[in-house]
């Protein structure tokens, strides 16, 4: 049984590895064949997977697959779960619907069959990462990942735009990644192993006392991943890849991998109350600011950028509470949610010739009645609008938030404006699009082709049930993360009649979101009454700036270390440290002044260099303690 | 007779390596000045030569496990761990980068045989200094090694880049050499032993706490000497330059030989000489690793050739092995490690760049590399796994390395160390990704010719490429390696 974990792995591995060495004689239906049926197989897989631990009241699963390293021992090893099947049959899922809708949305595309294949790639690495059974092999998934959405957010690398993403995407994940790293190392010099179970089981037993930043170091990787403030830049401008592509890797699965991480880690996360108020706060931060940024975006799939950032913060949120199941449960709603509308946008862009400006769009409802349908259903499910699957998760985060007290009643007032905010800017969102007076003709728009429907139709119906799993009357998810959160002590739900205000209020929050969206965008309240609101113009602009803050973290992280390197060597090359190989050479080219500098000019002043570092050099060590003192 | 044979060490299979490959390199002498005969007959010496050093290195293992650590010639001549190690290693070089060298050499029309002798002796040389257990014998082989490979680069005597290369790599070089040979007799005039086992036994007699200043001044000295081989920064401005003006088809020999061999005689110095005074150089050697990483990152990034590139590269690398030698007996297995595994990248990649710039040009300029991908998916793919391997991108070989070494560093409590490494890593991504972005995804109207590859070339690069791989997938046997070497000084 255990061995049907490497097949889930190796499938998409193997056909991207095949459309690689036969993409050439591959033509777009070959390809369909090939990716389709190896995605339906791998969905059959993590179906029977995860209901065979179903069946076994989620016993894990264990898969050693040989020794990585001898001592300390570290073992490729895979471990199934609740957890990791939840996200196993999540990822199996989303990816072949996805694919299908790809189909027609890539259809004609030059590299139609490399698409596939680095989407193949792509899951394949996401699996390793919620498969692993111990850090490295996570680490490897992680690295892994980012390579391969790097490859997809540039896959149209003649766009000068999509090649620039690309790199700031790898850049600012690299950073995460060198955070990632260190904690890595601290764990393996405290602990010696890497195998999950036995750190967790350890950390029962005595806990490292630089816990916190050991916490804290990993946590840098997870706001790399899960783009989080100040790492979040990345994850607007990676929108230049395919819109699929951002619908799998930018909404539904690989920036939920810092969640998925940091519910990995829990046992240890209990532990560190500073690691938990950083979460928090920081998830609130970007929960906020992401969310005030993504009211006065132009660009379709940079709101819903900017609504995942946002939705990933509540997850932060959820984690920094201690209600891990709540985390859980909202990157499994939002996963459906949030593809549903990355699709239904990518139908509206594929109709729409490639224009993605909301305010050249505006009713679009007649022209694509399916689309408008289900992409309605996703803006009602994200704004928490019952029953749909949003409401239950993001209720459930902000119930969990209000039972801890304290303090933590600020962050549930935030994270509730925070929750008013996303239902407003997805209300306009879809009334610009599909609701007001078109501003432009639209005659040549028509509805999508079935194989763009018929996934939007899924995963409506998706968005609409999906949050059955776990309600305050059926606790679903509960049960079957019990296994993996055993030993965590996990926020729950407040009982009786508070629960019933919170989620009221919750209620409440989400259609006033919806309301205001309305009055203002459609039914121009402030043209009717005219009211001017003051500094209005001046709150757009620094909305659609994202408070500068995007652009500052780009100036540092990325512009600066390309800027700061290309200073110092200039400077230094002023020096002739990195003089250019051209001293005689040059010589025999240029005049007779320069000549008689140059000939010998450059190896002198090496040896120069070489004369005074090594005196420089002499002196540490002499000034150094215990050499003369 | 016999006696007198044993009394001082007179030993053949320590040396058979070396008179090996000049036995080689007379054969073929004779064989030009003598005997007309067509090429098949010379790359069939040269390489029978290599293959027969191979094996005589095999019987220094069998040597090794008669005899244990032993030394031979009147403590001249040392058979440890570490130069077996060595001389695996040299002998690697010779076999993967005998097909460069010998086209290159081919090209070079009536020269052929001078350079092919010139690398025999070349690694006759850094055969000798791995093997060194006297100061002055590691003097005379580094000096064989070096001037061999001063020729070298600028064998291509029509190309003025490759003079100048030539040129500012003996004149630098022979400042390095001078520079090692006063350590050394100031090493000498403290203790007046020249052995490095001797040596430490001085060390210890004395007590670390009274050594005398011209003996850490002297090994302090050493220390550069060798540092400049390995183009460690402050002294590495001379890499780039030589890099880039030397045949392609000789640098990847040219660079890996010299940092393989100065490597190994820097890690015994520091476990056997001066293990006990090590602290004393841990501001010095500090630095020297801080100013690899950063210099190496800060001007690779800006680099628009790539043997440059590689060049600084290689600065931040020996920063990197440096740090694990330095810093303890698990550091040092780890940089063995490292050093392995960043020899076979760095050879391949050359091979590389040797086929698709050509095997005698200097400049190689990054953007001659457009469309490799286009043009030859195998080559592009190989490139790509040695970059890979290069920046430490996981499932590589080079990862394993940085992982391990690092994370010994950090076990070590050199946290500051293990910062700033793991920055220039982060800086490395820039760097490394930069060339597979231009050869694999950029789109371009002038892709370079099409390149055609010999069966024999295939071969060596899957070969190399397949170990790049499989050493960051199943690394646990070349970590057993390593940690063999060091085994006997724990």
């Amino acid at each position: 049984m255990e061995i049907l974990i490497l097949g889930v792995l190796l499938i998409p591995f193997l056909t991207s590895l095949l459309l690689k060495v036969a993409g050439k004689y591959m033509n777009e239906l070959l390809t369909n064949f090939v990716t389709l049926n190896a995605s339906l197989l791998s969905v059959a897989i993590s179906f029977f997977l995860f209901g065979y631990i179903f069946l076994d009241k989620f016993k894990p699963l264990k898969f050693e697959l040989f020794e990585w390293f001898p001592d300390p021992q570290i073992v490729f090893e895979f471990y199934l779960d609740g957890l990791s099947g939840v996200m196993m049959v999540l990822i199996c899922t989303l990816s072949l619907v996805i694919q299908l809708f790809s189909t027609s949305y890539m259809s004609k595309d030059e590299k139609y069959t490399k698409y596939f294949e680095y989407f193949n790639f792509f899951v394949f690495s996401m699996l390793l990462l919620v498969l692993s059974g111990n850090f490295l092999v996570m680490f490897f998934g992680w690295e892994l990942v980012g390579l391969s959405s790097y490859l997809l957010i540039s896959f149209w690398s003649e766009k000068k735009a999509a090649s620039k993403a690309g790199n700031k995407a790898f850049i600012l994940n690299r950073i995460g990644d060198f955070g990632f790293l260190i904690g890595l190392m601290m764990i393996l010099n405290y602990f010696e192993t890497f195998n999950f179970l036995s750190i967790f089981e350890n950390t029962l037993k005595t806990r490292p006392e630089n816990l916190d930043l050991m916490i804290l170091f990993l946590l840098l990787g997870a706001f790399g991943k899960s783009a989080q403030f100040p790492l979040f830049s990345w994850l607007p401008d990676a929108m230049e890849g395919p819109t699929p592509a951002s619908a799998l890797i930018h909404a539904a699965t690989m920036v939920t991998a810092g969640v998925f991480m940091l519910v990995r880690i829990s046992p240890l996360l209990q532990f560190s109350e500073i690691g938990s108020i950083t979460i928090i706060s920081l998830g609130l931060l970007t929960a906020l600011i992401s969310a005030f940024a993504a009211i006065n975006q132009e660009d379709i799939k940079k709101v819903l950028a900017y609504s995942t950032i946002s939705q990933l913060g509540f997850m932060f949120i959820a984690i920094g509470a201690g209600a891990y199941v709540a985390a859980i449960f909202h990157l499994v709603t939002h996963a459906f949610f949030k593809a549903l509308l990355f699709l239904g946008a990518g139908a509206v862009i594929h109709e729409m010739h490639h224009e993605q400006n909301i305010y050249k769009m505006g009713g679009l409802r007649k022209k694509m009645p399916v689309t408008a349908a289900m992409m309605g259903i996703g803006t009602l499910a994200i704004s928490g609008i019952p029953p749909l699957a949003g409401f239950w998760s993001k209720d459930e985060i902000l119930a969990s938030v209000f039972s801890r007290g304290g303090i933590y009643y600020g962050f549930w007032a935030l994270s509730l404006l925070a929750a008013l905010m996303t239902a407003f800017y997805m209300g306009r969102h879809w009334l610009l699009i599909f609701v007001k007076e078109p501003s432009n003709e639209l005659d040549s728009v028509n509805e999508a082709p079935k194989n763009m429907t018929r996934p939007l139709i899924l995963l409506g119906l998706f968005s609409i049930f999906i949050g059955f799993i776990n309600t305050p009357f059926f606790h679903g998810l509960e049960k079957v993360l019990h296994e993996t959160l055993y030993d965590v002590e996990v926020t729950h739900l407040p009982k009786g009649i508070t629960l019933a205000v919170l989620a009221f209020l919750s209620i409440g929050a989400g259609f006033t979101g919806l309301a205001l969206a309305y009055l203002i965008y459609i039914f121009d309240i402030f043209g009717y009454f005219k009211i001017k609101i003051p500094f209005l113009k001046q709150i757009k602009k620094l909305s659609k700036d994202v408070l500068n803050l995007n652009k500052i973290g780009n100036l540092i992280f990325v512009k600066g270390m390309k800027s700061l390197s290309r200073k110092v060597a200039v400077s230094v090359d002023g020096m002739t440290i990195d003089g250019f190989i051209n001293g005689v050479a040059r010589s025999f080219l240029k005049s007779s002044q320069q000549i008689s500098y140059s000939q010998t000019g450059l190896v002198r002043s090496y040896v120069v260099y070489f004369g005074l570092f090594m005196l420089v050099l002499i002196l540490v060590f002499l000034f150094s303690p215990g050499v003369l003192l | 007779m016999s006696e007198i044979s044993a009394a001082i060490g007179f030993n053949l299979i320590v040396i058979s390596p070396t008179i090996a490959l000049v036995g080689t390199a007379l054969v073929l002498l004779f064989f030009t000045i003598t005997i007309e005969s067509n090429e098949t007959v010379k790359k069939s010496i040269t390489l029978i030569g290599i293959l027969i050093t191979s094996f005589c290195v095999f019987l220094k293992f069998g040597l090794f496990f008669q005899n244990g650590i032993s030394s031979y010639f009147t403590q001249k001549i040392l058979l440890d761990e570490f130069s077996l190690f060595g001389n695996v290693l040299i002998s690697l070089i010779l076999l993967f980068n005998f097909l460069p060298i010998w086209d290159s050499s081919k090209q070079l029309k009536e020269k052929t045989t001078e350079a092919i002798i010139l690398t025999l002796m070349s690694a006759s040389g850094f055969m000798l200094m791995v093997d060194s257990e006297n100061l002055i014998m590691l003097f005379i082989g580094l000096e064989i090694g070096s001037i061999s490979l001063y020729a070298l680069a600028g064998l291509n005597r029509g190309d003025k880049l490759s003079n100048e290369a030539s040129l500012k790599y003996f004149l630098l070089g022979s400042l390095a050499s001078c520079i090692l040979i006063y350590g050394v007799s100031l090493v000498f005039v403290s203790f007046s032993v020249f052995s490095v086992y001797n040596f430490a036994l001085g060390i210890a007699y004395v007590g670390p706490d009274s050594v005398p200043l011209t003996t850490s001044i002297g090994v302090l000295l050493i220390f550069i000497g060798l540092l400049f081989k390995i183009a460690a920064a402050p002294f590495q401005s001379w890499a780039p330059d030589v890099y880039q003006g030397s045949p392609t088809g000789y640098v990847g020999f040219m660079s890996s030989i010299a940092k393989v061999s100065s490597f190994i005689v820097i890690a015994r110095l520091c476990l056997v000489s001066i293990n006990i005074i090590i602290e004393d150089f841990n501001i010095f050697f500090l630095i020297v690793i801080i100013s690899s990483a950063l210099i190496g990152s800060l001007f690779a990034s800006i680099q628009e050739d790539l043997k440059r590139l590689l060049a600084y590269s290689g600065v931040v690398q020996s920063g990197f092995i440096l740090s694990g030698i330095v810093s303890g007996i698990n550091g040092t297995s780890a940089s063995m490690f490292y050093l392995f595994t960043y020899i076979l990248q760095l050879i391949g990649i050359f091979i590389i760049f040797s086929i698709i710039n050509g095997k005698l040009s200097s400049e190689f300029n990054i953007q001659s590399i457009q469309g490799l991908f286009i043009n030859n998916r195998f080559l592009a793919a190989s490139f790509c796994i040695f970059m890979f391997g290069l920046a430490g991108i996981p499932l590589t070989s080079g990862f394993v390395s940085k992982f391990i070494l690092l994370t010994n560093l950090w076990a070590y409590e050199k946290y500051l160390l293990v910062s700033i490494l793991l920055l220039s890593t982060v800086a490395g991504f820039y760097f490394y990704l930069r060339p597979i972005w231009i050869a694999t995804i950029e789109k371009t109207e002038t892709p370079i010719e099409t390149l055609k590859l010999k069966k024999s070339e295939y071969f060596v690069i899957t070969t190399l490429a397949t170990l790049t791989i499989f050493f960051g997938l199943v690394p646990s046997s070349l970590i057993n390696i390593s940690r063999w070497i060091v085994q006997s000084y724990l």
